[in-house]
């Protein structure tokens, strides 16, 4: 297993921001197999170090390609475009507005008198924004000049904004079972 | 991850929630967002003749740090010229609250959200 190669390439897949699940988990499963750090229990410190680097390099990979926002950011990467998110608040008032909007929704979902008929109609709109997004993200993307990857960094912010109340929705909804 | 006792306190009793009517020429309003978290924020100030910042008023969906930082701006503009609210630094913030290296981002956003709600004002003046 060679640790330079990036993480399409260590899986055999096309660089692309639309990943074959199935063909993703036989390559790590098979991979994985090889540098198990149980077939290095015997071998050198050295061998045992770097079957321990390579497994976590291995899952490193398989949770960056599984997870859409975290691929596209790693995808903007290869092409240069080192994506932090730390320093960049400017996002558009409007996206930010209807965000505020959404987050609202959700505080307001448990005073409802069917709770879960909120949530899901809550997050049916946000899986079809994302959608959308997913769609403007791969254009822009497979554009590739700098204007249009930039673009694609805009639009993975928005995903990552509406992954992260997807993910606020999912809690609330655990509390209410 | 431990809060310090100023944060626990500006996120248990946090000051001047609420809202202003953004369409009001006195009112300014800074809307920012950190994708990195999630975290959104609204500031808003209401400035008098004089240009001074009477009113203040916050909402944060976001975890205590930056409920603190965005509460704890909101009492500090409250008195302030415009210029005087625009140069509040984050790291003042960081610092008043004890923030941990990792929530410094939030503090980020209270200051980028009192400089766009300044620069908003400045907009509806012109």
């Amino acid at each position: 297993m060679d640790l330079s190669k990036n993480f399409f390439q260590l899986f055999a897949l096309p660089e692309s921001f639309d990943v074959d699940t199935a063909k993703l988990m036989d390559a790590y499963r098979s991979l994985q197999k090889v540098v198990h750090p149980d077939h290095f229990a015997s071998g050198t410190d050295k061998e045992k170090r770097l079957s321990i680097e390579m497994a976590a390099h291995l899952n490193d990979g398989v949770d960056t390609l599984k997870k859409p926002v975290k691929r596209a950011i790693y995808l903007l990467g290869l092409k240069g475009l080192n994506v932090d998110f730390e320093k960049n608040t400017a996002m558009s008032p409007m996206f930010l507005m209807e965000q505020m909007e959404l987050r609202e929704t959700l505080e307001a979902v448990t005073n409802q008198a069917d709770p879960f008929l909120a949530i899901d109609a809550l997050y049916e709109r946000l899986k079809t924004m994302q959608s959308e997004r997913t769609e403007r993200f791969k254009g822009a993307y497979n554009s590739g000049d700098s204007q249009s990857l930039e673009r694609a960094e805009g639009i993975v912010a928005e995903m990552q904004f509406i992954e992260k109340l997807c993910i606020d929705i999912e809690r609330l909804e655990e509390t209410l079972d | 991850m431990a809060y310090s006792d100023k944060v626990l306190d500006h996120y248990e009793n946090p000051r001047n929630v609420g809202a202003m009517d953004a369409e009001e020429s006195d009112v300014g309003t800074g809307m920012v967002g950190a994708p990195a978290c999630g975290d959104v924020m609204r500031l808003q100030i209401k400035v008098n003749d004089d240009g001074i910042i009477e009113d203040a008023k916050f909402k944060t969906y976001g975890c205590g740090s930056a409920i603190a930082s965005s509460s704890l701006v909101t009492e500090w503009v409250k008195g302030k010229t415009l210029d005087e609210a625009a140069e509040i630094k984050n790291t003042a913030i960081a610092e008043e609250l004890a923030l941990p290296p990792v929530k410094i981002h939030c503090s980020v956003l209270a200051e980028d959200a009192i400089k766009a709600a300044v620069s908003d004002y400045k907009k509806k003046q012109d």
